[in-house]
């Protein structure tokens, strides 16, 4: 099956954070938070640009996460590849103007039978993201589940 | 003493094609009906990161986002177009638990987080 010799494979990426995109980003969440969109008042807290959400994380690693899902070991998955579980821990806060690069790594694969007897195949991803002055900014597991028939 | 939480959202019925713009994910079972269907879904769900997004909003409440210091969550079922959430934390210290659920009283979310 495809995915057997994929441990160990990394995807890099830079992303740049831009204020246009995390308003895009809170819109779609109907998020009002002024630390997010409104660029005067976190002025007038550090002199510094708006903040990112932490779940914006999920943005800044999807560059690196998306050439993993074009790494031909693993794109036949994909049809059957659900999201089973998140971690963050978050670090530097990110910032409008941020330059983040991100490290995927992919670390585990093992599978699980479930409660109604169908065996599904886990995939866990590591993140490690740091910013352009290179503080870490956050690491990240994804767990990925490859649906049993 | 523990401090409880609850909030609300609708998910709009075109949310995972908003999400989906905005994140860059898109993996046709969050698009494409016929396609979710053919791969054992009941539908177009929305992305779990959409629902951890909403879970951290959530937590977050209009504060200052540095406080969230991690988070980890499981996808339990999956979320569609036009559900109403429901979303259950509670605070003991820097410790969260929260759970989220559909209208139908069925588990999509359940987490833990660390604020400061």
């Amino acid at each position: 099956m495809s995915g057997d010799n994929i441990i160990g494979h990394e995807y890099e990426s830079d992303y740049e954070v831009s204020y246009e995109k995390i308003k895009e980003y809170v819109r779609v969440l109907d998020d009002q938070n002024p630390y997010y969109t409104d660029r005067e008042f976190v002025k007038s807290l550090d002199g510094g640009h708006p903040f990112a959400p932490p779940t914006f994380a999920a943005i800044y690693c999807q560059p690196a996460l998306e050439n993993l899902y074009f790494d031909p070991e693993f794109s036949n998955l994909i049809p059957r590849l659900v999201h089973g579980e998140q971690e963050y821990h978050f670090h530097e806060p990110v910032r409008a103007g941020n330059i983040i690069h991100t490290n995927a790594v992919i670390d585990k694969n093992y599978t699980k039978t479930n409660q109604a007897g169908k065996i599904h195949r886990i995939f866990e991803i590591k993140t490690t993201s740091s910013n352009q002055d290179n503080k870490l900014v956050c690491t990240g597991l994804y767990t990925l589940l490859f649906r049993g028939e | 003493m523990p401090k409880k939480k609850r909030s609300n959202t609708i998910i709009g019925k075109y949310m995972p094609y908003y999400y989906a713009g905005a994140s860059l994910d898109f993996n046709l079972i969050h698009i494409d009906q016929d396609y979710a269907k053919a791969n054992g879904l009941p539908g177009i769900i929305l992305q779990g990161m959409c629902t951890m997004a909403l879970t951290a909003k959530h937590l977050i409440d209009n504060g200052n986002p540095a406080q969230l210091r991690s988070i980890k969550v499981r996808f339990l079922n999956p979320v569609l177009p036009e559900d109403e959430l429901v979303f259950d934390s509670v605070t003991k210290g820097p410790d969260v638990s929260v759970i989220v659920k559909n209208q139908n009283g069925g588990r999509v979310l359940k987490g833990k987080a660390t604020l400061k």
